[in-house]
């Protein structure tokens, strides 16, 4: 059994209002629950029946106290008042002041109640005193009676201002009936809090590593999909052994990866590792620095290789009983292990999801509670394009709107979401790229073939509605020509003749304007669908989109990666660096030597900061600016989908942590 | 139980505050979206971004400093897409502190290169007869000019001596390269602490200098001459972006030598539409981009009298946001003047609003005017003409 709490603090002091001897009694309290601003916003036309709420925001409660204080000396019923009074005067100035960033919250309980909740103090007074020359209040013992405490405050939280409580997230692939990524030995999803072990990728992929073979002479078997601890590498491995890691092709939706995730009861020794991939007619370096978080197998734990982009990578089957595929070998080039390298459980994993996924049971409360997100790059220098993020954007989408909804769609013939086909016409082919792998391809407009390129992504009837909802939509290209290319993106409800369904004349509802060569992000602005209105003639629930390229001279490529879809109608934030090279999550040398950290819990004079720090120690190096349609929020009681844009290389990839304050407007019980 | 409102803010508009341009434009800060008490934002078929207000409620120490270091700084809001709906800069602080009210501004009023159109007086004849009219050589100000760019005023007068016409000149320099402070103070209310940012988008830019072009006689698509105007632009604010420009194949005459400045040109290059006389629109608009073209032919919202919500939306049914509206659209009425037949021309129709201009007030009130899109006023700007009467009385 618990005993009730009532009381204020500032995580030092600590005033009960229901001291159980002398201090502070309460005597009434009706407890107040908090209402919308102005009761809500309305929209009430003479023209129209009824009035209709367009907008509602949350207005701090004022909560009245009746408190006595009694049983105490005047002196010490003196002391208290001023304590309460301190305090309170100590509430107000966190919102006034810049030095006094402890914020003061009261902590309330009831009697048998497991949970306790907290608020944020905006502002507290305790009213008038009563005569102190009257009974009872002098004599031995001091009795104030009915002194009126005011307290105004935020929704009840389920930690103290500033504090949070982690989620357990992971990431699950499931590819040929294997599962992979954030699992247990027994390929169950096992989300966890630990750090360093969830990835995050900047694209949409569908393949997963199927196979993972060790070579001394002879290869083992697939070592993935067994018993797991399973060795990896044997104790005195040396130079000529090679660890092959690959997709099978004939597997659908197979193709290249980018990253290498392994969980390592690691090695020692001093063997060098050289990385390959086949090129068609030999096993070729990559042309940039493989990232290997690992160290040579040496380092413990769960890690990421980050593999460069290849320029010519082939499928070929390396021998013995290794499928045709995709491969990556590392190759000892130098000296040896001596102890043995041991994948300690899950299979070996490639990271291909944009998102981080919480279930319904992740966040729970009344309203939607206060998040946090940190964000760690892990990738390598990129050949392709720089690799600085300067520029991170964010959605957070319900699952229940649509559980196939996919935020990035490749501008490909290959590895698209479930409902989702890509067509091109006009100056626009299929090339190959080997952003997915060399049997698929990517859009590529080329000018000196036609001014005037066109993609056409069409979705079914069951996934358009998936597609409802408001979005940020961007489109990420390469270019080898910086002349202007004009990039438009129209709507259509017809898989037919993808005619806009716009009246009369008009083309285009979203654009952008591209005048630089080399990768980018080309922001196609706010898109707004309701598919209750997408219907062809049949009266088909069915829509699409047309994605023009223009360009302004007749030279040059234009490489259509894919085109992203950030949600903006629950939560969403922009957030960037000034350009300036300070305070980038990057340095420009092969690791990264910042992260971001962003949300709402850590202050709450801000509704949401954007930090970025270092990883040497967690210290804060910089602030990023950040657009935000509210403070950083989880929906409570939801599964959902926090979506990650990353201006920079689609294959780069970050680890994540994420964390909560649950939001509640009364009780919480045991929850 | 009492709810107390804190904030009269409601909608989840977000503002980057920025140096301004011409100093580098650092970020100031991205808070001041929560702080809103009040906002409206006015845009305008004619110039784009045309103004906005904000209203906040604010600690003495950063009001203070917006007094002192806010004129000119540039101003950016998105809406809760995050998408930018406005953009200019800060013309005028006012900031009430209790019963001390201080308004600093605005940034259009100052000048920092400045001129003196003036008669020559002869003395030497009686009586002495005023000359030819002539423009004094240009005073600046550097430091003026460092903080808020170069802001050029040609002053006129009537006959002067040569003395005098630069001692008129460099004293309304001095008076007027900083913008100017009034401060009022009244006692005996309580008052309160708040600012208000008058702010104006960045066309206000193109009457703050001077275009001549003596270079080149004949004429030049109107088009082109439109470009140039802009590109002359000495504090580099507009981009010069030509991508929003339509081209317009109207002779104009190149030749300029008047010492108008720029946004008169404009407007006189607009006015004359095309060839066939049709009404063409100019906006300074996201990124100081200039967006000139004719007229839209179809209609880009709906707005029924009986929705409850009084939602905007567009002819798909898709809601368009308060913030979101746009001017130089086609706005039709469905439920007005219901079953009157369509006419062939949207101007024809009185259930068709082509929108002037539309004034966003947070949180959700719109205000749109409807406009004029004759040909007649075309016809006439090709001519020199600002009107024409009836003839009847």
């Amino acid at each position: 059994m618990t005993d009730a709490i009532l009381e204020i603090s500032d995580g030092t002091t600590t005033i009960s209002l229901i001291h159980p001897s002398t201090g502070f009694h309460l005597i009434s309290w009706t407890p107040a629950i908090t209402d919308y601003k102005d009761g809500g916003t309305f929209q009430n036309p003479p023209l129209a029946d009824w009035r209709q709420m367009r907008d509602s925001k949350w207005a701090t409660a004022e909560e009245p106290f009746t408190i006595t204080l009694n049983g105490a000396a005047p002196d010490s019923a003196a002391f208290r008042l001023q304590e309460l009074r301190r305090l309170l005067e100590k509430a107000n100035q966190y919102w006034t002041t810049d030095w006094q960033n402890t914020p003061v919250y009261i902590a309330a309980r009831m009697r048998c109640e497991t949970n306790t909740r907290y608020a944020l103090v905006v502002k507290g007074r305790l009213g008038n005193d009563r005569n102190f020359y009257d009974q009872p209040v002098t004599g031995d013992t001091t009795t104030l009676t009915e002194l009126p405490l005011v307290i105004e405050r935020r929704a009840w939280q389920a930690n103290a201002p500033n504090g949070y409580d982690s989620i357990s997230i992971g990431q699950l692939y499931t590819y040929d009936g294997t599962n992979y990524g954030n699992v247990n030995d027994s390929g169950v999803f096992t989300p966890t809090t630990n750090a360093n072990e969830v990835f995050l990728a900047n694209k949409t992929a569908m393949p997963q590593i199927t196979n993972v073979h060790y070579y001394d002479g002879a290869f083992t078997a697939n070592l993935q999909g067994g018993a797991f601890p399973v060795e990896l590498i044997p104790n005195g491995a040396g130079v000529g052994d090679i660890l092959y890691f690959g997709i099978d092709t004939s597997i659908a939706d197979s193709g290249i990866f980018q990253h290498i995730v392994v969980d390592l009861d690691a090695g020692t020794g001093t063997a060098e590792f050289i990385w390959e991939y086949w090129s068609g007619a030999a096993w070729s370096v990559f042309g940039a620095d493989v990232l290997d978080n690992t160290s040579s197998f040496t380092v413990d734990g769960v890690n990421v290789i980050v593999i460069p982009p290849a320029g010519a990578w082939s499928t070929n089957t390396p021998g013995g009983a290794l499928p045709t595929g995709y491969w990556v070998r590392a190759r000892i080039s130098a000296g040896s292990f001596t102890s043995n390298v041991s994948q300690q459980n899950r299979n070996i994993y490639t990271v291909n999801n944009p998102y981080i996924e919480l279930l319904s049971t992740d966040v729970v409360g009344d309203i939607p509670a206060f998040g946090r997100m940190l964000c760690v790059p892990k990738s390598s220098i990129d050949t392709l394009v720089s690799y600085d993020a300067t520029r991170i954007l964010g959605g957070l989408r319900s699952v229940d709107r649509g559980s196939s909804f996919n935020a990035f769609i490749n501008l490909s013939d290959t590895q698209l979401p479930t409902g989702v086909t890509v067509a091109v016409s006009s100056g626009c082919t299929f090339v190959s790229n080997t952003l997915l792998s060399a049997t698929s391809k990517l859009a590529e407009h080329d000018a000196s073939s036609n001014l005037t390129g066109q993609i056409t992504i069409a979705f079914t009837a069951a996934i358009a509605q998936q597609y409802q909802g408001r979005f940020r939509v961007f489109c990420r290209y390469n270019t080898n020509d910086a002349n202007q290319w004009k990039l438009q993106l129209d709507i259509t409800n017809s898989t037919a003749s993808f005619t806009t369904i716009f009246e009369g004349t008009q083309t285009g509802f979203l654009d952008a304007v591209v005048s630089a060569s080399g990768f980018g992000v080309a922001d196609l602005g706010e898109y707004i669908t309701n598919a209750a209105q997408i219907f062809d003639d049949s009266g088909i629930l069915r829509f699409g989109f047309k994605l023009t390229s223009t360009s302004n001279v007749g030279s040059g490529t234009l490489d259509l990666i894919d085109i992203v879809f950030i949600p903006v109608d629950e939560f969403s934030f922009d957030t960037n660096g000034d350009g300036s090279g300070t305070g980038e999550l990057s340095t420009g040398a092969t690791d990264w030597t910042n992260y971001l950290d962003i949300g709402s819990l850590l202050t709450s004079k801000r509704n949401l900061s954007s930090i970025v720090r270092l990883r040497s120690d967690d210290n804060f190096n910089n602030t990023w600016q950040t657009l935000n349609n509210g403070p950083f929020i989880w929906q409570a009681n939801k599964q959902q989908r926090l979506w990650i844009l990353s201006f920079s290389p689609s294959r780069i990839t970050s680890y994540v942590q994420v964390y909560k304050n649950e939001r509640y407007l009364s009780l919480r019980g045991n929850r | 139980m009492t709810t107390i409102p804190t904030f009269k803010q409601s909608v989840e508009l977000s503002i980057l505050v920025y140096e301004p341009l011409v100093t580098g434009s650092q970020l100031v800060t991205d808070q001041l979206g929560s702080q809103l008490e009040n906002y409206q934002h006015t845009i305008a078929a004619i110039c784009g971004y045309e103004s906005a207000n904000l209203t906040v409620r604010d600690r003495q120490i950063d009001i203070e400093n917006w007094l002192s270091e806010g004129v000119g700084r540039h101003i950016e809001i998105y809406n809760p897409a995050l998408v930018k709906i406005w953009e200019g800069f800060v013309n005028r602080v006012t900031i009430n502190l209790g019963g001390l009210s201080v308004v600093r501004g605005p940034l259009m009023d100052v000048a920092n290169n400045v001129a003196l159109t003036y008669s020559t007086v002869d003395t030497s004849i009686i009586p002495p007869a005023v000359g030819a009219r002539v423009t004094s050589s240009f005073a600046t100000d550097a430091d003026s000019q460092a903080k808020y760019g170069e802001l050029t005023t040609i002053l006129s007068t009537g006959g002067v001596s040569v003395t005098e016409v630069s001692s008129i000149r460099d004293t309304f320099l001095a008076e007027n390269k900083e913008p100017k402070t009034s401060q009022q103070i009244t006692l005996g209310s309580g008052g309160e602490i708040s600012m208000t940012l008058d702010c104006l988008g960045y066309y206000n830019f193109l009457k703050k200098y001077v275009y001549n072009q003596t270079a080149s006689t004949g004429t030049a698509n109107l088009s082109t001459v439109l470009t140039a105007i802009i590109a002359a632009d000495p504090n580099g604010i507009f981009s010069t972006s030509t991508v929003n420009i339509t081209a317009n194949t109207l002779a104009v005459k190149q030749y300029i030598n008047d010492n108008q400045s720029a946004w008169p040109q404009i407007q006189g290059l607009v006015a004359r539409g095309d060839v066939s006389d049709n009404r063409y629109i100019f906006q300074i608009l996201n990124d100081r981009i200039p967006t000139y073209a004719a007229l839209p032919t179809t209609v880009s919202y709906h707005q029924r009298l009986s929705d409850p919500a009084q939602r905007i939306e567009t002819p798909l049914g898709i809601e368009v946001r308060p913030w979101d509206v746009q001017a130089a659209k086609w706005l039709f009425v469905p439920d007005f003047l219901i079953g009157k037949p369509q006419p062939s021309s949207l101007r024809l129709d009185p259930r068709m609003i082509f929108i002037e201009s539309v004034t966003y007030t947070m949180p959700w009130g719109l205000s749109i005017q409807g406009g004029a899109t004759d040909k007649l006023s075309q016809k006439l700007a090709k001519l020199g003409l600002a009107g024409i009467g009836t003839g009847t009385s």
